[in-house]
């Protein structure tokens, strides 16, 4: 299962070339990957700043 | 205290594309599965006494995303009856949004598989949990998930072999009956 990484394996394997699950797999990956390497939205950085923020403030307030 | 908010921070920090790759694969749609996210980091935040630093944050985190879209599904499964699961309003999104032809392909198979089944193979196979981690996050038996696992890779080699050769959807059979009753 997690045995195929290859990188440079040919842009588009002809389909029942070689293990069909290793297929799956490799198209799994590549298509995690892709939204993966996304970049992050930055409203998810703003909310733990203001998490950050409003949860050190309430320390202080202490 | 300071220094260990700043590290809960990081390493959620850390963990976010991932867990968001993971929403995405799971509902098909970029501004859902950023809700979802959004609403995870804040459970996650709230929460963040239970968690024990050091162990695995990736895994707490899927656990905390999973449970906030079942919960959700849920609420919405009383207003609607959706019995065709995550994907079924996602039918008019836009297919320009990954890349190549292949992964356009990929994509609409993976929106085939059961819920149960997309999820699974997506932890095991993508997300880089082992089997015992994956049962542990959807609160399921082990063989529960391999079998799951098993499944999602049959019927993804199905799908992927057959399209292309045919594109007979339903529509190919239902349009005739469907424009003779309106005929007559």
């Amino acid at each position: 299962m997690n045995s195929v990484e290859t990188k440079t394996s040919g842009r588009k394997p002809p389909i029942n070339a070689g293990d069909p699950n290793a297929q799956i797999a490799m198209k799994l990956r590549s298509f995690y990957r892709s939204v993966q390497d996304e970049a992050l939205p930055q409203r998810f950085l703003d909310l733990l700043e203001k998490l950050d923020a409003v949860e050190s403030g309430a320390q202080r307030a202490e | 205290m300071e220094q260990g908010q700043t590290t809960f921070k990081r390493e959620m920090l850390a963990v976010l594309p991932s867990l968001r790759a993971f929403a995405i694969s799971l509902i098909g749609r970029h501004d859902q599965a950023d809700d979802l996210v959004q609403d995870t980091i804040m459970k996650a935040w709230a929460k963040q006494e239970q968690f024990e630093m050091g162990t695995n944050m990736k895994a707490w985190l899927f656990t905390i995303l999973r449970n906030e879209l079942y919960s959700k599904l849920r609420k919405r499964g009383r207003e609607v009856q959706d019995s065709d699961g995550l994907f079924t309003e996602n039918l008019a999104q836009h297919p320009s949004q990954y890349g190549s032809l292949d992964m356009q392909d990929f994509k609409k198979a993976l929106e085939k598989l059961p819920d149960e089944q997309r999820e699974a193979i997506i932890l095991v196979g993508a997300s880089g949990f082992s089997y015992e981690e994956a049962a542990e996050i959807c609160g399921c038996a082990l063989g529960t998930i391999k079998s799951r696992v098993n499944r999602a890779r049959q019927r993804l080699q199905e799908l992927l072999q057959v399209s292309g050769e045919s594109d007979y959807g339903p529509d190919a059979v239902s349009a005739p009956i469907t424009s003779r009753a309106f005929a007559s």
